[in-house]
């Protein structure tokens, strides 16, 4: 005779949504970081909302400050992702970031094999305390880390654009300009609504579903 | 973020939220609680000219009746989109085949468990294939496309996202949901039809059921997304193939538990010849059909209160032994030999069965029955039903008219029951058969 009672379930194929985040000093100011907290915490909801299609989108989270580059939140499905907020201290050490992403990357536990190219998401308001080229090549030379669909927001007048736009590298994308809690949130809508798209795309690896979201659909 | 939009009849609808954000545009709360407003991103003249047309035939269409959300008045320049009922207390079928939660066996019940999702996937089938019959296609079949009630004993459901229906006989733009879309439209080889509406609503009657979805097993999803696309496009078996076991789904719930060998007959033709070839598959009527049959042969668990099919002793979600319970066969009454027609085993030829326990009135289906209404309620060894019938005693001497008033039955374990018919004798009409089981097997 059969029985129902433990059932075990197949959850949709991954999308992996890998954020890095930049909590030195310098983003206690003006408001930044709990600006930021807020729009990523939205941004997960929203992901863990989009459960309809054959894709789950995954999200992990690496910050870069006090202590070096952190795994906050390893690569989690977002529906069961408990967003812990981010408190800013210390330098902007981007390589180990970089070094960091490339290991979450080719790890098979968080990104599984059968999982759909990751997109990352690099958030920074300063310049690189240590050195950044080098990991970012590897990472780049990364098989996941070069398929990958990269966003990267500048926030305020000191952040390195012209590293940010490295990281962007061909993928046709420019940097995100963000003067205020107002501009982190849009850009995060921004990313919400492409990775969304993506997810529910007929062919979410061809197609990165990169859609600018028109001005009068923000929610501002 | 509040904002005006003016429709074709000059109305002015206040937006007061968004609720939901779709591949083709937002759909937003109209001041008032009754209405919601869908805007499209594309606001090209092009795209508002496509709307217009399409929604200007859509509103014409035979379709008040409908289970549907549907476009009510088109949005004038410099909007691209339309104003629709609201749905309220409702939710995207989505909430009855994604379990949140830590035990889904919990969940599965909570969510009104395996009586209530045949009723909801019977109903929405059933809409879908009253739209075929007006040679309409609905286009683009979802879990976020089908509504259901929030409240776990409500069986309805509503249709959203209507502005794609069109003539089933016209082609036009292929919107659809990846997952869902026939083999033929995934492969760019045919447009939106009733077929590839009836594949979609196949998939999602098997994946609400069984948390599994038909086409994608344990190796393609360990696979690269490359494969799994490959076996959307009908190039691989399919998971419960008979024949090819390499697509097979170790995980859901367990077919022959949940599913009766008519929905299992339904989603075979569905998923095995019927993929490749949509001549083979069974129309959406069909599988309303074969859904509505399967709800109506679930009995409910003293034990836990949940559903299961009758044929099993003890309640799979609990173990707790079968209730007794009636169960009411439908047969044919042939006029000629004045009796049930009979099948090749000599027996009573059965369409269907109609399970009811003590404490609930059952339907049954028009499936079962065609047109006429009639309820069943057992109280004890006593069978209560109501509706346009007629009762016949055993030896054939006594008729008694039914009517909206309950009349009883008495049912015993070696006593011939009365039978209920739905039509005169000198006519062929179906017959229900009442049976009292007490505990054992029927
Ligand atoms: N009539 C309605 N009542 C309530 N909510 C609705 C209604 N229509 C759509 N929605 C909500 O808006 C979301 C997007 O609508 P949908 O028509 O599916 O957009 P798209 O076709 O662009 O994907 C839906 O998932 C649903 O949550
Ligand atoms: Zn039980």
């Amino acid at each position: 005779m059969p029985t129902l009672k433990s059932i075990s379930v197949a959850r949709g194929r991954p999308l992996p949504v890998l954020l890095l985040a930049d909590i030195s000093g310098s983003m206690a100011a003006n408001g930044k970081i709990d600006a930021l907290n807020q729009a990523v915490s939205t941004m997960i909801s929203s992901f863990a909302d989009e459960d309809a299609g054959r894709i789950a989108i995954h999200a992990g989270v690496i910050t870069f400050g006090q202590g070096g580059a952190r795994l906050h939140h390893p690569m989690q499905p977002a529906k069961a992702l408990r967003w812990d907020p981010l408190t800013a201290l210390g330098g902007t050490p981007m390589g180990a970031a970089f070094d960091l992403t490339t290991s979450v990357l080719a790890d098979r536990e968080q990104i599984a094999g059968g999982a759909l190219r990751p997109a990352l998401v690099l958030v920074s308001d300063g310049q690189p305390t240590d050195a950044w080229e080098e990991p970012l090549a590897r990472l780049l030379a990364h098989e996941r880390g070069r398929k990958a669909t990269r966003f990267a927001m500048a926030i305020g007048a000191d952040a390195d654009r012209a590293m940010l736009q490295r990281f962007l590298a061909d993928t046709g994308q420019s940097v995100f300009g963000a003067e205020d809690a107002r501009g982190i949130r849009q850009f995060f809508q921004w990313v919400t609504m492409s990775v969304t798209l993506r997810s529910r795309a007929a062919n979410p690896e061809a197609d990165d579903g990169y859609a600018p979201l028109p001005p009068e659909d923000y929610d501002v | 973020m509040v904002r005006d939009v003016i429709g074709a009849d000059g109305q002015r609808y206040r937006l007061t939220h968004r609720l939901g954000i779709g591949g083709q545009g937002a759909v937003y709360a109209v001041e008032g609680g009754r209405l919601a407003a869908k805007l499209l991103l594309d606001r090209s003249e092009e795209r508002r000219f496509v709307l217009r047309t399409t929604l200007d035939g859509v509103r014409r269409l035979p379709v008040e009746d409908l289970a549907t959300a549907r476009p009510l008045v088109v949005l004038r320049s410099p909007e691209c989109g339309y104003i629709m009922e609201l749905l309220t207390g409702m939710a995207p079928i989505t909430k009855l085949a994604r379990p949140d939660g830590e035990d889904v066996s919990d969940w599965y019940r909570a969510t009104g468990g395996l009586r209530r999702r045949l009723g909801v996937l019977a109903h929405a089938a059933r809409t879908v294939h009253q739209l075929h019959s007006r040679a309409l296609a609905w286009g683009d079949p979802s879990l976020n496309n089908i509504f259901v009630a929030e409240d776990p004993t409500n069986e309805i459901s509503r249709l959203i996202d209507t502005d794609n229906l069109r003539w089933a006989s016209r082609p036009g733009p292929s919107v659809y949901t990846d997952g869902y879309g026939a083999p033929e439209l995934k492969a760019g080889r045919s447009g939106i039809n009733t077929m590839t509406d009836a594949h979609a609503m196949a998939v999602i009657a098997f994946e609400v059921l069984t948390l599994c979805h038909p086409l994608v097993g344990d190796a393609v999803r360990a696979s690269e997304d490359e494969v799994e696309q490959a076996a959307l496009r009908g190039e691989w078996p399919w998971v419960d193939d008979p024949d090819d076991e390499r697509n097979r789904c170790s995980t859901g719930l367990p077919r022959e538990a949940i599913l009766t060998r008519g929905l299992r007959e339904v989603f075979a033709r569905f998923f095995g010849p019927g993929l490749g070839d949509w001549h083979l598959r069974p129309g959406v009527g069909e599988l309303a059909d074969a859904l509505a049959i399967a709800a109506a042969a679930t009995v409910r668990c003293p034990g836990c209160g949940a559903t299961y099919l009758f044929k099993d002793t003890l309640c799979p979600w609990c173990d707790t032994a079968r209730p007794p319970f009636v169960l009411a066969d439908v047969g044919r009454w042939n006029p000629e030999s004045q009796a049930l027609e009979l099948g090749a085993d000599g027996r009573p030829d059965r369409l269907g069965v109609v399970a009811v326990t003590t404490g609930e009135e059952r339907a049954v289906p028009s499936a079962l029955i065609g047109a006429g209404q009639i309820a069943l309620r057992v109280d004890g060894s006593r069978l209560w039903a109501r509706g346009p019938g007629v009762l016949r005693s055993p030896d054939g001497k006594h008729l008694v008219e039914m009517d909206d008033q309950e009349r009883p039955l008495d049912l015993g374990p070696r006593k011939r029951p009365w039978t209920i018919h739905l039509g005169t004798l000198d006519r062929p009409h179906r017959v229900l058969t009442p049976n009292l089981h007490v505990g054992g097997a029927p």
